[in-house]
């Protein structure tokens, strides 16, 4: 009996030490913590303030400032309104610091602002062009990757003009990042927005050196904000090498066939007037193919949809004669979104977006290797091919 | 003088004087038993003449308690007016004595007829309801009948309501609770042991099992356990759970308690043993695990779909009402990365200007829940309802109200609340309702981690203990898969005949 | 394995058991190495320190009471650390005390401050790794090479077979 009280004492004064060893260590109240939602990275355009570290004798050679804004949604900014419903606040609140390196700059933040920033909820990180087109991407998204907190299912935009204020809304309950992360959702339903792109995504493509797209994002003065086709990455050099516009994107989704859904507009022949094709599925195979030296690839690009918009009064959606006709209007629309897009990946950009490479690592791992260190120079010389089949399933609940 | 003499013989043979056997001298005999417990107003000394014979004879019961029909119709009728009709021509009387034997044997119509040989014992059994009868020339008093005590009628157990189901309970006799459990089934193997217990007051009780199925270890296990009470009173059954279960400091009631003769029977059929206390509608079962908490009779009256949704649905709570709070606190104070974020906006926003951090507000409100729960159980069956709806609009509406709350933690109180009320067996909710406490601690102190780790604790506590040599996590730990049919789900009865063998070893198909 | 089959209570099913012990935790690695190559790509996993938590790091379902699923990977991870090590503490005291036909309980408590300290020795991450890596390399030692010697020795001894 004894010996068992003294157990028990010994067991309790364990548990005890225990506790009050490491007590509390990360206890933080949710009300306290800013959630970081969102994040923009630009080049500062602010001459006197780079001129002003340069002026630092002796101070280590001038670098490119970044300029990082937060954007933080906080307990005040949630609060339902009940106290004071008549002041209406905004749904976020927007903190910016610059710096040259990121860490440093988002703990300066906590010079601005009274939370203690959480980053565990970042939806998006949007990336200035300026920024991307001069600082390799690696070293910009080094932190965001390292950190901890940071969530790899964060997403990755890039704005053509200043970042920043893709962040901004005029509507006062909007927050800017959720309607951005909701907004590439649309991938479903239109082949202009790219799938989302991960920070888990670009951290191995980032490391092998592929060229990869990411959503461009454009915002206008009125503090509206649109998806506008996509940025181009470079595999080598990771940085921005240029856009892509929407028709460009089209293809381009055309070509890896990652779409879901999506509309082609044709013109019929006869009338000239246009017939709206509705994706329903989308399938593509790059076909490499190796002679020799010479490298090819042929795209076979399948595709089952219905007509879901017909302007061309005369005929009629029940003839099969018309159906093949709207099919083979809409094959050639998609036929020049191809030819389009590819002319200008490969023999403007000349980088490889759309993972011809990596169908060709798989299909001929040693040409693969031997290609690999060039493969974008390569890439802009090779010829391909490209067969587009469109299947009309349906044409919706009118016949005419 | 005299008088004198006799007190003082009186004080030096008191103790010794009430064990002496009787003599068989009326009067000396009766004046030991009035010594004995004279001062006790409600016993009646009612003194009379053996029907025309002559002889002395008295009987002395104890008003209120003992069977006054009995008396009436059995014992003076028969002594008294039958006797001088028919049995004057018995030789024994003629010659004006009378014989014991005959009395018992011939006279008197009772079924329950025993002895006692001295007034300690005699006092004894009249004091608990038994009639005695003393006659002149016969050594021994007679004790007849038995008490015939108050008791209710049975009425539906209040504690365990079934939608379906039989609406029997057990009352706080004895008797009719072993009754009862005859009843349930007419099986010959249902063995009924009588024990007595308490060292001042004796109070019976007894043990039910199943000859056949229960295993004898067991049942030599639970008499040298009862046997071994060694306490002056039982007044209820929760005494003797407490006295014979196997580690006091556990968190987990050992013994299950019920007031259902159904839930009984099942599971002595399960090779259980049953013990029943006079006094007490409350019948002890043992050995328990912890999956019978979660049982309920009515799981196996359903169809089986519907059982088998409820019971999980039932676990489901007990975890809830184990880990609801704790997580919230996990959540809302460490792991604000893993809710959603906007339902941690929504959080924040009605967080926003609480003055206390979560494991505080949480410890608010559920010691108020407590108190309101104790509360209204005191309460008078009028106002009860009343104020349990004012205690619950006050303290919930109006701390929202005032900002010490927030509305999302009275949501997750009032969910554990309930949840906890959903364990069939009360003792079994409250000891997951204590726990729960421990497990806000260690969430304050530690966040998910803490609950794990409160989780490990407690799961290295249970493996551990045991009810009645049985582990109380039969059949998970050791693990017989066979056994989990009938775990957290319900299979079809068709598909379940089996007995669970930790309890039973000798026949394992259920019959029928 | 090795170990539990001595306090067996059949022993002649523990190969079958020990198979199904080892092949369950295959299974579930063999899967998890999948998910996470296929997931993050091998120039991806060859990136972070530590690739499944990263892969559940990104997962995100939405619609749920829990979006995210890491803390739970880890209270899970948690609780199978907890096992495997109070499985593994138990037998290396049972072990001393056999060895030194001592009471068990001297080395329960004995254990606690050389394992403290053992787990002090490695100073950064790195050498966690490569500290992590020689354990490996010895249990190999231990558990494939030393039985065979052990196995020869009473064969050459020509023991009570």
């Amino acid at each position: 009996m004894k010996h068992v009280t003294v157990r028990n004492l010994l067991i309790s004064l364990l548990v005890l030490t225990l506790l009050s060893l490491t007590g509390c260590w990360s206890s933080k109240e949710i009300e306290d913590l800013g959630l970081v939602v969102g994040t923009s990275l630009d080049l500062d355009t602010q001459e006197e303030s780079r001129e002003e570290s340069a002026g630092q004798a002796g101070g280590p050679p001038r670098r490119d400032r970044i300029t990082i804004t937060n954007q933080f949604v906080t307990a005040e900014t949630t609060g339902k309104g009940t106290k004071n419903a008549s002041s209406q606040p905004k749904a976020y609140n927007n903190v910016s610091e610059t710096g040259d390196a990121i860490l440093p700059t988002l703990r300066n933040m906590i010079l601005r602002i009274e939370k203690r920033a959480f980053d565990e909820h970042s939806k998006v990180i949007i990336i200035g062009g300026d920024l991307a087109r001069t600082l390799d991407l690696q070293k910009i998204l080094d932190f965001f990757i390292r950190e901890q907190e940071m969530r790899p299912s964060c997403l990755l935009l890039i704005a053509q003009n200043r970042a920043s204020q893709t962040l901004d809304s005029k509507k006062p309950m909007e927050v800017p990042a959720f309607k951005l992360v909701e907004m590439t959702h649309g991938h479903g339903r239109t082949t202009k927005i790219l799938p989302p792109a991960t920070l888990t995504k670009i951290e191995g493509k980032l490391h092998s050196g592929t060229s990869f797209l990411l959503q461009n994002v454009v915002s206008s003065a009125n503090g509206d904000i649109k998806f506008e086709g996509a940025a181009v990455i470079e595999g080598k050099t990771r940085k921005l090498r240029g856009f892509l516009n929407e028709k460009e994107l089209e293809g381009l989704t055309w070509i890896t066939g990652e779409g879901k859904g999506g509309l082609v507009k044709s013109v019929d022949k006869k009338t000239g007037e246009p017939i709206i094709y509705e994706v329903l599925s989308m399938k593509s195979k790059i076909k490499p193919r190796v002679d020799g030296n010479n490298i090819s690839f042929k795209i076979e690009i399948e595709s089952e949809g219905r007509i879901a918009e017909h302007w061309v009064v005369s005929e009629k959606t029940i003839e099969t004669d018309f159906l093949k006709r709207a099919e083979k209007a809409a094959e050639e629309e998609v036929e020049r979104l191809v030819e389009h897009v590819l002319d200008k990946i490969q023999h403007e950009y000349k980088t490889d977006v759309a993972g011809f490479g990596n169908r060709l690592r798989i299909a001929y791992p040693h040409v693969w290797k031997a290609v690999k260190k060039d493969w974008d120079q390569t890439f802009s010389e090779v010829p391909i091919r490209y067969e587009v089949n469109l299947t009309i399933k349906d044409y919706g609940t009118a016949d005419e | 003088m005299k008088q004198h003499e006799n007190k003082e013989n009186n004080t030096w043979n008191a103790a010794q004087a009430s064990l002496e056997p009787f003599t068989g001298n009326f009067a000396l005999d009766l004046e030991r038993v009035r010594k004995e417990i004279g001062h006790n107003s409600d016993v009646h000394f009612r003194e009379f003449q053996i029907g025309g014979t002559g002889i002395c004879a008295a009987i002395i019961f104890v008003d209120g308690l003992s069977d006054k029909e009995l008396i009436d119709k059995h014992i003076m009728k028969s002594l008294m007016m039958s006797f001088s009709e028919n049995h004057h021509q018995e030789p024994s009387i003629v010659q004006g004595a009378v014989s014991k034997e005959y009395i018992k044997n011939q006279v008197l119509t009772i079924g329950e007829v025993t002895e006692a040989r001295h007034a300690k014992e005699l006092a004894s059994k009249i004091l608990t309801g038994s009639t005695a009868l003393l006659m002149d020339g016969v050594q021994n008093a007679l004790i007849l009948g038995r008490t015939k005590g108050k008791s209710r009628n049975m009425e539906e157990p209040s504690s365990e309501p079934l939608v379906r189901g039989p609406r029997l309970g057990f009352t706080e006799s004895l008797r009719d609770n072993t009754a009862l459990l005859r009843q349930q089934g007419g099986n010959s193997n249902l063995s009924i042991l009588k024990f007595q217990v308490g060292e001042r007051s004796k109070k019976e009780l007894v043990i039910a099992y199943m000859k056949d199925l229960a295993d004898p270890a067991l049942v030599e296990e639970v008499r040298e356990r009862i046997k071994k009470i060694n306490i002056d009173d039982v007044p209820e059954s929760g005494y003797v759970e407490q006295l014979i279960e196997d580690n006091y400091l556990s968190p987990f009631p050992q013994v299950q308690n019920t007031e259902r003769p159904d839930r009984v029977y099942s599971a002595l059929m399960e090779g259980r043993v049953a013990i029943l206390l006079d006094g007490t509608p409350f019948a002890l079962i043992v050995p328990v695990s912890l999956s019978m908490m979660l049982h309920s009779p009515e799981d196996y009256y359903d169809r089986w779909i519907p059982s088998f949704l409820i019971r999980l649905l039932r676990y489901f709570a007990a975890i809830i009402s184990l880990f609801g709070p704790s997580l919230y606190i996990s959540f809302v104070s460490f792991h604000q990365g893993l809710i959603p974020t906007k339902l941690a906006l929504s959080i924040m926003g009605t967080r926003e200007g609480v003055p206390f951090p979560a494991i505080i507000e949480a410890l608010i409100m559920e010691v108020s829940i407590e108190i309101l729960r104790e509360g209204g159980l005191r309460l008078p069956r009028p106002i009860g309802p009343a104020m349990g709806i004012v205690g619950g609009l006050v303290i919930g509406e109006a701390a929202v109200q005032a900002g010490i709350i927030s509305p999302i933690m009275v949501i997750v109180v009032a969910l554990t609340a309930i949840s906890s009320f959903a364990v069939p067996q009360y003792s079994a909710g409250i000891s997951f309702r204590m726990l729960r406490f421990v497990a806000m601690f260690f969430a304050a102190v530690y966040g998910l981690y803490g609950v794990v780790l409160f989780f490990l604790f407690l799961c290295s506590h249970l493996v551990r203990l045991k009810s009645f040599g049985v582990p109380f996590i039969t059949p998970v730990v050791p693990y017989r898969v066979s056994d989990w049919k009938d775990l957290m789900i319900r299979m079809p009865l068709v598909k379940m005949r089996r007995f669970r063998k930790a309890i039973q070893k000798k026949d394992s198909m259920r019959k029928g | 394995m090795l170990l539990l089959v001595a306090f067996m209570k059949q022993p002649d099913k523990a190969a079958k058991v020990v198979l199904v012990g080892v092949f369950i935790p295959l299974l579930f690695y063999v899967i998890t190495v999948v998910m996470v190559i296929g997931a993050l790509s091998i120039d991806g996993v060859v990136m972070s320190t530590w690739p499944t938590l990263e892969l559940m790091r990104s997962f995100e379902i939405p619609g749920l009471i829990f979006e995210r699923f890491e803390s739970w990977l880890l209270v899970i991870w948690i609780m199978q650390i907890f096992t495997t090590f109070t499985i593994t503490y138990y037998a290396a005291a049972l072990g001393m005390a056999q060895l030194f036909k001592k009471r068990i309980r001297p080395f329960v408590y004995g254990l606690v401050p050389i394992i403290y300290l053992i787990a002090m020795v490695p100073k950064d991450i790195n050498d966690l790794f490569k500290f992590g890596d020689m354990v490996g390399n010895a249990a190999l030692l231990l558990f494939a090479v030393l039985p065979v010697i052990l196995l020869l020795v009473s064969s050459v001894r020509g023991g009570k077979a």
